[in-house]
Parts: structure tokens; sequence; C-alpha cells
């Protein structure tokens, strides 16, 4: 029995690399796929951005289909694969991905993301009040960022805090961690697992919103300054690929988001134009933090 | 002449087995081996056995027999080397049916026919006793060489077995502790003791008090 | 140390053994941050209680979708690990075959991912692949050992050398081919846990939605995919027959997913051409020596700056959860032994057992993490809850159910079992000891700077140079545990090479 066995899934495996390797056949019709950074409430993505994909779908009269996908990086390798032509960048992702695809463009951002910041937060045991300046007591606390690559949960505090303090996280922290994410950094500084975190403001204040932020327990003891963050990146040879003109199409239907519904789903109060140069300072500062490379 | 030892001791570690011992064995000699136990009859055997492998049927103590093998492949398995390995690998999936008729027929010889389809740990002591016989006559040898062979046998089956090996090949060197067969069935009688060869003559020349004092 | 045991008996010898494993883990936390930082997780557990105590799921198709995905890959993946490791078995003896498996091993199924996700995207073909090729090398090396303890050996039979893998098919493996069952089952279901645990980097099995659910707070749900991926797991002895491998493969290949990824061969080209390469070495205008001179520096640079801190945090995370892994199995493995036959207590007891190594540590690390706050605790203790239910398991599956009506109570635990699953005991938990090491890579999240965790910033940051450094540095750590492992292994051999001495 126990060779008949071998023998037979012997010859099912090599059927099954016969399909894998021949992989999966190129489809020959045009389907635009985009796809969204991970930054909060994953579970509810799929359900967002599919409203974005009936709407882009409806506007540009061709196929469009939306991915989820589960990191930061992953979004940037599904674009740099062609396995999406465009995507909802964070600052630092955009930068990224565009470096890896020339000739990619920033062509969209929400009009909050001109005057973006994070909330520096802190569990009430850290004993932190807010302050207007940069707050040095957050020194020897256990401190936590959200993705590794985030721009508002990683890139500009890291920043301000090297600016500030003259130091590397490592060395002014008892502990650094990584959350994943802006909802789970709160859930953690909430529950005192860290003492002091950095968030998205925007989901601090949507998930104050929503009542889902003891505010006895963690409070926001300070605002980072305005920097630029997500934005709309459309991949290089889509003209190519789905028509001339098609990224200025593709701009004008993304300007022309009116709808609450579809903006709540950002949330942006409206989207305007962007380009390349507005992530300048963002490509400097990851530069400088080693994130990227020239 | 097919073996010869001049002078040959042995030791295992500090413990010498084998004191000076000068044995030659002829072609078509059937030679017993009697002695008490660890007097060195083993040893002496494992020594013979060397000499010319390729001509040797050899069963020893310890039998050698794979567990969760059938009777069938455990006696099959003393010709692998004669065959493919694809041959080998195809028996096992499926009997080769001319090696089956080979090997049921030695079976029926040692009243094992039965089980030859049975996995070889399910079977008596006595019965695992003859399948490492019937491996040993499935490689059709000149020589046989046994170590108590047919110790875990009924006197009647022992008796049968025995004369089937010394049938089957024309010389046989076999350690024995039943003195009776020795003295009944061979033609040449060697006693061991403490390493040393102390008797070496016909069974005629040997009376059973003889051999009882091997063994105090 | 190698004193203890020069010239002492095997129970004596396990005995300094153990306690100097205890003493080593000590000393580890005593330099390692094991710190608990006050918090007040009350609330929030209290609310992870609530959702998980009452699963729930919206889409049960989503739900079943999932599960199918998980198995599928794992079938998959592990038949053709076994393949492929059956047939390094046979070459196992070999130095380069014993160091690249080690090699391989040591490469979490997870950066295997994201490596072949850079490759084929997020599919089927990345899955299997990320399953497959460390699962053979350990099967390469499992199969191997249980050769070694076949007791009937091929040199007591075989005269002529030729027709070595005749005597391989007719000797070795039907001694040993209960065992090697007995390992293929258990296999799968690792592979089962593997495959779900794909799912954080992305890939569609049920880790997808269990990561999701957790992070989001979605306890309901989680706890709805938990008890679903808990069933599957204690529902596979009952259907996983050898015999029907055949049609689950089958199956399993026409639900694969289909992947919108398109193949090119250019991407693989592409990485493997540029990707993992640092740019100090990929400027043209230099020639070979000077681009191994110039990746030699980068490479230095690069250790020291995080493959040494990273090498050092890795190996007391590993030393402390080894040793607390010990100290949870030999608490835990009595309770279960004396309790067996009870019908009740089994069922409690299995079912515990069953949690305690089916749950993802990264979840359990995730829960500990609130409670224990971020320092090397969660991990050590996640990875012990795991480690010590999977040896629990193991050690309990070989103890007979006892047939007397006077059962087994605790001395006859000490006396009886004990000391013959001592030594499998202490041969579990070194062989556990090399997947600590790896698995500890997975716990970045707590921020404790081991290896994976530079690896798996580097996988973020898109630095593939680093990332295969990292690995590098990562396995060769891994090959020199596995010698010290097989050291410590061969001090409790028995079996004496007989000396022979011939006039």
């Amino acid at each position: 029995m126990f060779f008949k066995s071998l023998c037979l899934s012997l010859s099912m495996l090599s059927l099954l690399l016969g399909t894998t390797v021949q992989g999966a056949v190129e489809s020959t019709k045009k389907v635009l796929t985009f796809t969204a950074i991970p930054d909060q409430d994953q579970s509810q993505l799929r359900l967002r951005f599919q409203k974005v994909a009936d709407y882009l779908a409806s506007e540009l009269n061709i196929t469009v289909k939306y991915i989820p996908v589960k990191s930061y990086a992953a979004a940037i390798t599904a674009f740099r694969n062609n396995q999406v032509q465009l995507a909802w960048f964070g600052g630092l992702s955009g930068v990224r991905a565009r470096q890896l695809v020339p000739g990619s463009q920033a062509i969209a951002q929400g009009v909050e993301d001109r005057e973006f910041s994070s909330y520096f937060i802190a569990h009430r045991s850290a004993g932190l009040t807010p302050t207007a300046n940069f707050p040095q007591g957050i020194v020897n606390k256990t401190f936590t960022f959200g993705s590794k690559g985030s721009t508002s949960g990683r890139l500009m505090p890291e920043f301000y805090i090297r600016q500030h303090l003259q130091a590397s996280p490592q060395q002014l922290f008892k502990a650094v961690g990584f959350s994943g994410d802006h909802s789970l950094t709160i859930t953690q500084v909430q529950a005192g697992a860290f003492q002091v975190g950095v968030v998205n403001y925007q989901v601090w204040e949507s998930m104050l919103a929503a009542g889902k932020i003891d505010t006895d327990k963690v409070q926001v003891i300070w605002q980072t300054p305005h920097y630029t963050d997500y934005q709309w990146t459309i991949r290089a040879g889509v003209d190519s690929d789905f028509g001339a003109g098609f990224s200025e199409r593709v701009q004008a239907v993304l300007l022309a988001i009116t709808a609450p519904d579809l903006l709540a789903q950002f949330p942006r109060s409206g989207f305007i134009k962007a380009s390349n140069a507005d992530y300048l300072a963002i490509e400097t500062t990851a530069l400088q933090l080693d994130l990227i490379q020239p | 002449m097919i073996f010869e030892l001049r002078d040959i001791s042995f030791s295992y570690h500090t413990k010498r087995v084998l004191d000076k011992i000068n044995l030659t064995v002829e072609r078509g000699e059937k030679l017993a081996i009697v002695g008490a136990s660890g007097v060195g009859k083993s040893t002496l055997l494992n020594l013979l056995a060397q000499q010319h492998p390729d001509d040797i049927a050899y069963c020893t103590q310890e039998r050698n027999l794979v567990t969760g093998l059938s009777c069938y492949n455990n006696i099959y398995l003393a010709k692998l080397a004669e065959f493919g390995a694809l041959q080998n690998l195809c028996n096992l999936l499926r009997p080769n049916p001319q090696e089956l008729q080979r090997i049921s027929l030695i079976a029926e010889q040692l009243q094992i026919a039965d089980k030859l389809h049975h996995s070889v740990e399910t079977l008596s002591g006595g019965q695992q006793q003859r399948v490492a016989i019937a491996r040993a006559f499935y490689q059709q040898r000149s020589i046989f060489i046994g170590d108590e062979p047919v110790s875990n046998l009924d006197s009647v089956t022992a008796r049968l077995v025995l004369k089937a090996i010394l049938k089957r090949h024309q010389s046989c060197v076999i350690a024995l502790h039943d003195r009776t067969m020795a003295l009944t069935y061979f033609d040449r009688v060697v006693g061991l003791k403490q390493g040393k060869i102390v008797i070496d003559a016909k069974p005629a020349d040997i009376s059973m008090q003889v051999l009882e004092q091997l063994y105090l | 140390m190698i004193a203890l045991y020069r010239g002492v008996s095997q129970g004596l010898k396990l005995r300094n053994f153990s306690l100097s494993l205890l003493l080593v883990g000590l000393l580890a936390a005593m330099v390692g941050d094991v710190q608990i930082y006050a918090s007040e997780p009350w609330q929030h557990l209290q609310q992870m209680l609530l959702g998980l105590s009452r699963p729930s799921v919206e889409q049960p198709i989503t739900l079943v979708y999932d599960l199918l995905y998980t198995l599928a890959f794992a079938l998959l993946g592990v038949s053709l690990s076994v393949l492929v490791g059956f047939a390094l078995s046979l070459v196992y003896q070999h130095w380069l075959v014993r160091g690249l498996c080690a090699f391989f091993r040591a490469i979490h199924e997870l950066f295997w991912a994201l490596i072949f996700i850079q490759l084929f995207g997020l599919s089927a073909t990345s899955a299997i692949l990320a399953i497959a090729i460390p699962y053979a090398c350990t099967f390469a090396r499992v199969f191997y050992d249980i050769y070694q303890q076949a007791p009937l050996k091929i040199g007591h039979l075989q005269r002529a050398t030729k027709a070595n893998f005749s005597y391989f098919l007719y000797v070795l493996i039907p001694q040993v081919k209960g065992q090697m069952s007995a390992y293929l089952r258990y296999r799968f279901e690792c592979g089962v846990r593997t495959s779900a645990v794909l799912g954080f980097v992305g890939l569609p099995t049920i880790g997808f939605h269990l990561e999701t659910a957790f992070k989001q707070g979605d306890y309901s749900y989680a706890g709805a995919l938990l008890l679903a991926f808990y069933l599957l797991i204690a529902s596979m002895k009952y259907w996983l027959k050898l015999w029907l491998l055949p049609l689950y493969l089958l199956s399993a290949i026409y639900f694969l997913p289909s992947s919108d990824f398109v193949n090119d061969n250019a991407y693989i080209w592409r990485f493997f051409s540029q990707d993992i390469w640092p740019r100090v070495v990929q400027s043209t205008d230099i020639n070979m020596l000077e681009a191994v001179l110039l990746y030699a520096d980068w490479l230095l640079t690069l250790t020291l700056q995080q493959g040494l801190s990273g090498m050092v945090n890795t190996l007391l995370l590993s030393i402390m959860a080894v040793a607390a892994s010990g100290l949870l199995a030999v608490l835990i493995s009595p309770v279960c032994a004396v309790y067996k036959g009870h019908w009740l207590a089994e069922k409690l007891l299995g079912s515990l057992l069953l949690v305690m190594r089916s749950t993802p540590e990264y979840i359990l690390a995730f829960i500990l993490l609130l409670v224990l706050g971020p320092s090397m605790l969660p991990a050590v203790v996640a990875l012990a809850i795991h480690n010590a239910g999977l040896i629990s398991y193991l050690l309990q599956r070989n103890i007979p159910t006892t047939d007397s009506t006077a059962g087994l109570t605790f001395s006859v635990y000490l006396y009886r079992i004990l000391p013959k699953s001592y030594l499998q005991f202490i041969s579990l938990l070194m062989y556990r000891a090399e997947i600590i090491l790896r698995e500890s890579a997975i716990l970045g999240v707590l921020g404790i700077t081991t290896l994976g965790f530079y690896i798996d910033s580097a996988f973020e940051d898109l630095r593939f140079d680093r990332a295969l450094a990292l690995l590098l540095i990562t396995a060769l750590l891994n090959v020199a545990v596995d010698q010290f492992s097989r050291k410590m292994q061969l001090l409790f051999d028995s079996s004496h090479v007989r000396v022979r001495s011939k006039e």
C-alpha cells in the first residue's frame, strides 16, 4: 500500500508541475487593476475599494479590478510587476514605486494630503501631557511605530524624532515596536503595551469619531508639522497599453470624484492634481533615513 | 579443499575467543561443529564465511530477517544483486511469477508455503528460522554454512530440514547443539572447547560420552 | 561541560543535560530583555475573549474557500517535498547535501514566500514552493535519521556493493515504513499550519483573514476562523489516509486558485541579476575581483550594523525559548500520560494540546504583547506554548493506552513511561531548537531585533540585497546550531561501535 500510494502520488505531482510551471495564461482583454496600501482596517478595504473600482469602471468604460494586498511592500511589488497599473499609495510607498518603475506619475492626491500630519499618542501611564513643542519626555519610554514602510507611522515621525533628539529611536527608547498598521498602534498604546506611539492623524480622528478610543487611557500629546502624503500613482506604459491619453483620462476621472459616499472611503473631502515633484521632500527624508537608495 | 585456517586466533576486545585454530575442509564434506555456548563456534563460522562469500549460503543465528517485509520478499532478498533495480521495484508491487514459483517450491519443502505472503514478524520463531533457511536455499550455492539453523524446530521437523540442507548443498559446515544429530547426519564432527579444537573425527570414531565432555 | 557527560550513566547524563539547559536558559534571560511592562490590557482582553467565545462569520463561503486553499497548498507542497526529500535522504550522508539542506531549512517559509512572491506573484506556485523547499530539506534529514534507527542494517546482509538501491528498498524501507508514514502524517498537519501562516504575507489561505481579524479587533470573526482551523486539524486523522492521497492531490490541483499574475521570465532574471546584489557591485566598469572585494566590504558593514546584534538576539531568544519549551513540556507531559484513558480528561487535554500547537505563534505573541509589553518575554512564552504543545503531543502519541484496570498513576509514569520517553523528549527538543531559531524570526513585530526583524525590514524596504545577505547569515547560524544539536544528541547515543581486533 505504501509503495502503491507513493507511485500514484508521483504521477499526480508530475501533473501538478506541468500545470503550475506553465503559469497563468496571458489574458487578451484589457483590465485595469489597482490596489491600495493596507494602512488601516483591512477587513473593510475590499468593501471600500470595490466602490471605487465600480466608479472607475463606469467612468472609464473598461473592466476595473481591485486586488487587496497584505503589506506596503506587496503593494509596491504588485505595481512593479505590472500586476496593478494604478495604486493608492502613501508618500513613501509612492516614492518607492515610482523609483522602481521610472516614468510612473503621481496624478492625484486628497485635499488633506497637502497638509498631512501624524499624532504622537501616549498611554496615561507615561505621564505625558499635550505640548505644542516636540515632547522631549518620550525618551526612555516604550514606543511603537506603525508599519515599517508607512509615511505617517514611520518615516516622518522618525525624521522628527531624530531631528529633535539627535539620536536613533533604538537608542532613545526602551523598546521600539512596529505594530503593522495605524489601528493596531492605537490598540496597543491604549492597552498600555506600549507607552507612546505614533499614528496617521486621520485614522485617529475616524476611530475617535467611531467611539473606539478611550481618551482616559490614551491621548494625543503632539502633532507633527505638515507634510505631503497619500496619492494616486499611475504606472508608466499605461498610455501604450490602454490607448493614448489614458493617464489624463484616469486623472480627470479621479479629480471628478464628488460623491460623498466615494470620498468617505478614503476619507478625503476631494481630490486635487498631484505631481512627482510634490514628493521631493519625502524622497529626501527617506534618503536620509536610508529607507530608499539614491 | 574449500576452507583452510592455519594457526588462527581471534579476540573481541581483550577476550580471546579462538586460540590457534587449524582447520581444513574438503569439497563435499559435511561438517558439524559442536561445543558449549560462547566457545567460539559463531566466530569460527564467520571466519570461514569470509573466505569465498560468493559460493556460500550463510545462515547466521541472527537470521537477519527484515520486519515489515513478507516472507516471500525476505527470501527473494537473497538475490537482489542479481536483478536490476527496476525489476526489484516491480517485484515489491507484484511478485515476479517465475521467482514466486521457485520460492514456493522451497517453501513447500520447508513447510512454510502457507505463510509466504505473511509479514515475517507475525511468524513463530521456528517458522522464521525456516524462512532464513529458505533464503539460503534460494541462492543455490554449493556451500552451506549454518549457525544453529534448526535449533528452534521440533525434532521431527529439525531432522527433515537438516536432511534437506545436507542434500541441497555439496559441502556443509553447521554448528549444532544436538549431539545425536551431529553424529547421525554428518561425516565429520569438530568439537570446540575454550577456543581450541579438541575433537576432529568421523562420527563412527566418537562416542557420545566424549561429546558430553565438551559441555562440562 | 563535556565532563558532565563522560562516563556517567544514561539517566545521569540526561539529568545533567536538562539542568544545564535550564541554567543556560536562565543565563540568557539575565542577559536578554525579559522585563514585564505594566499595562492595562484587561478591558481589551475581555473584549477579545468575548469575541472569541462568540464566533461568527458573515460570509461562510469565503471561509470555505480559505480552508480549501489552505489544504490544497499544504497537500501539494508537502507531497512534492516528500518526493524531493526522499530522494535527498538517499544521499544525505554527503556533507554537501547535508549542508545545503540545513541551509535551505534555515529560511522560514514566510521568507521563502516573500522571495517567491517576487518571482511568481501572489500565486499557488509561490505558496507550494514556499512549503515544498524547506519541507523537502526537513524530510531529507528526518528520513535519513529514521533509516539509522532501523534495527537491521544493510551491512548485515549485503555482500556485493552493487544493487544498493534495491537493498535500500528491501531492507531499510520495510523496517521503517511505519515510522515514516507516522512522520508523514504529522508533517501534513504541520503543512496545513504552515500553509495557514502563509496567509500573513498575502497568499489566499486562512491566515490572510485571521491576521486581519486579529489586527482589526474583529474577534468573533477571528474566533470563527480559529475554530474552523482547529476542527480541520483535529479531523485530519479521520480523513487523511495514505491510500486516498492521490484522490486528494487531484482535487487539490483542481481547486488551486487562479492568479492574475502573468509569469514573466524577465522578473525572474531581474531578481537574480539585479535585485539581490547591492548597488556597489552592479557598476559595469569594475572587474570580478573588485566586485568581490566591494561585496565583502558591503557585507561586513551590514554584518556589523545588523547581522551581529541580530544573531545575538536570535540566539538569546532561541535559548530561552528552548529552555522554556522544555520546562513547559516536562510539566504537561505527565498530566497527559496520567489522564490517558480517562475519556473526558483525555479529550480535554487533547484539545488543549491542539490549541497550543495549532495557534500560530504570531497570534499568540500578539495577545501576549498586550499583556506583557514589548520585551522578549511574549516571544519566549509564545514559542514555549507552541513547542511544548507540539512536543507533549508527539510524546503522548507513543504512550500505549493502559490496558490494566489500575490505570497509570504518577508513580507508574515516573518509573515506566518517563525513562523510556525522556531520551525521545530530549531529541525532540533538539529538533525543535532548530525550528525555534527559525520561528524567532517572524516575531519581529515585537520590536526585538532578531535576524528575522532585519530580514523583514529588508523585504519591507524592498532591499533584496540585504534580505539575501541576512538570510545567508541566518542560514549559516542554523547550520552551526544544527551541528551543535547533532553533537548533543550523539552524547546520548548508547550504541557503541564494537571494536574488533584480529590477529
